[in-house]
């Protein structure tokens, strides 16, 4: 059986539209065929209890080392703090940085965000971010950012979605060290993707809760493309993307 | 029925798509099931001039009346053009037997503070036709702002095409909730919100929209299974062919 990996859902306690206990998530993924997932705190987590957050994913990992990649949080905003907290959060074992500015309150391209992705590059751990959001997370802030820190392995989370499609092909042609998931795009936009920055920069991520892992899922294997790309996206990139 | 309430088509190629072939379209909608849909043209969201939109709004009448019951169409109009806009709504509205209007103010690049919208809205609204407006797009289509419009014309029907999309949609479903002449249409919506908005709501102002006729139909199976899985099985049918033929019902003929 081939390897199956969600790079991108929320886990946890949160608004009644970002809740989701650990014990649904690892229900979700059985039923669908999912082996693992990249997880993330829910918004207020992400947005200022950034140590509450990260402790909730370390000790989900810790129950369920196989199942789950944690993600960590860490508002830039606050500066020094910042640093020692996903320092803390990488040495805990998790292994991706996770940024949302519209939550965070920050634009991709402000260099205010510069030593967390320095810290990150480090240790080795991709950056994924949200992006889609006008003025704050949009794919062209998010490509500045990647093209500042070359030596990064950034992911465009959302690909930008909705409104952004225009822009996105175009990224991938052009820089190389960004990687773009898959939810919540329809199919064409995806195929654009896969199309513009090739197989291997194309990764599946449900966005659970606020996307249903298994529409998601399905999408990506009716997709018209060949079984070997479809087993790169659904778990072969993730995997070397951690390696 | 089921219908896709948000359908486009091109009469020329845009941004490296096809024209629309309108036996191709239907064709795809049936494969998933769909008997017909709600069109609106993409050659009218980008213009500003009102003569290219009458050929448009024409080209949907024709597609209507060689389809019929398949097509319904939705006319755009241009809103500097004010009362000759107006007039070409009641044209739409008598002579081309057109369902409602399509209102797009991101890609038409204008205000709904504009004045020849009022114009709109009150030629929409005597003919029951509703409104439907891409939302969820600052600066110029967020939903507080359509919002806004359709509390100055409560008598006309507005549709708001996305309900915010991915960052908007609690504004949306607060609208809706608080102004009854809003619809919503949760196309690119996430799937929790869409559980929101029928939760505050209700399902009675709810519509399936695919946002298709750009590139394939793929587009058709994914929207439809996210809705399912948001509404199930039983709220889910009704969204799809109830609502549109109650929302059909209050054009005024």
């Amino acid at each position: 059986m081939e390897l199956c990996v969600d790079i991108h859902c929320r886990i946890g306690e949160g608004r009644i539209e970002e809740t989701r206990p650990v014990d649904a998530a690892l229900r979700e993924m059985d039923d669908a065929g999912v082996d693992k997932a990249w997880i993330c705190p829910t918004d207020a987590y992400v947005a200022v209890r950034n140590r509450e957050g990260n402790d909730f994913i370390a000790n989900v990992l810790s129950e369920h080392p196989d199942r789950f990649v944690g993600c960590a949080v860490s508002n830039p905003w606050y500066g020094d703090d910042a640093l020692t907290e996903l320092k803390c959060a990488l040495d805990k074992g998790l292994r991706v940085l996770f940024l949302c500015p519209p939550l965070q309150g920050f634009q991709l391209s402000d260099p205010l965000v510069d030593p967390l992705v320095e810290l990150a590059v480090g240790y080795s751990a991709p950056i994924y971010a949200h992006t889609g959001t006008p003025i704050c997370a949009m794919p062209f802030q998010f490509a500045a950012l990647a093209e500042r820190h070359p030596k990064g392995r950034f992911i465009m989370g959302h690909s930008g979605f909705s409104d952004f499609w225009y822009d996105v092909p175009h990224i991938g042609q052009l820089v190389e060290n960004i990687w773009f998931d898959t939810s919540p795009n329809g199919p064409d936009s995806i195929l654009q993707v896969i199309s513009a920055a090739g197989e291997s920069r194309v990764l599946f991520s449900s966005s659970a809760p606020s996307s249903d892992l298994s529409v998601e899922l399905d999408k990506i294997k009716k997709l018209p493309v060949s079984d070997e790309v479809k087993k790169k996206i659904l778990g072969v990139n993730a995997e070397a993307l951690l390696s | 029925m089921k219908l896709d309430t948000h359908t486009h088509v091109m009469l020329k190629p845009f941004y490296g798509l096809e024209a629309t072939d309108p036996e191709k379209l239907l064709s795809d909608f049936v494969e998933y099931g769909f008997e017909g849909c709600w069109i609106s043209s993409i050659d009218s969201l980008i213009t500003r001039d009102l003569n290219v939109q009458r050929v448009a709004n024409d080209a949907l009448a024709e597609l209507a009346e060689r389809f019929p019951g398949r097509f319904e169409g939705f006319c755009t109009v241009e809103p500097s053009a004010m009362e000759d806009g107006a007039r070409e709504i009641e044209r739409c509205a008598t002579e081309l037997h057109l369902l409602g209007v399509k209102m797009h103010p991101w890609l038409q690049a204008f205000s709904v503070t504009h004045p020849g919208m009022d114009m709109v809205m009150e030629a929409a609204g005597s003919f029951g036709m509703p409104v439907l407006f891409h939302d969820g797009t600052p600066p110029y289509a967020t939903p507080r702002q359509i919002g806004w419009l359709a509390a100055k014309h409560p008598n006309t029907t507005v549709i708001l095409g996305h309900m915010g999309l991915a960052d908007l949609w609690r504004d949306a479903v607060d609208c809706a909730v608080l102004h009854e002449n809003i619809w919503l249409q949760p196309t690119g919506a996430p799937v929790a919100a869409i559980r929101v908005a029928a939760e505050a709501v209700g399902t009675d102002r709810l519509l399936f929209g695919a946002d298709s006729g750009f590139g394939s139909a793929r587009i058709l199976g994914y929207r439809l299974s996210l809705y399912e899985a948001a509404l199930g099985e039983e709220a889910f049918e009704k969204v799809l062919t109830e609502n549109p033929q109650k929302l059909k019902s209050k054009r005024k003929r």
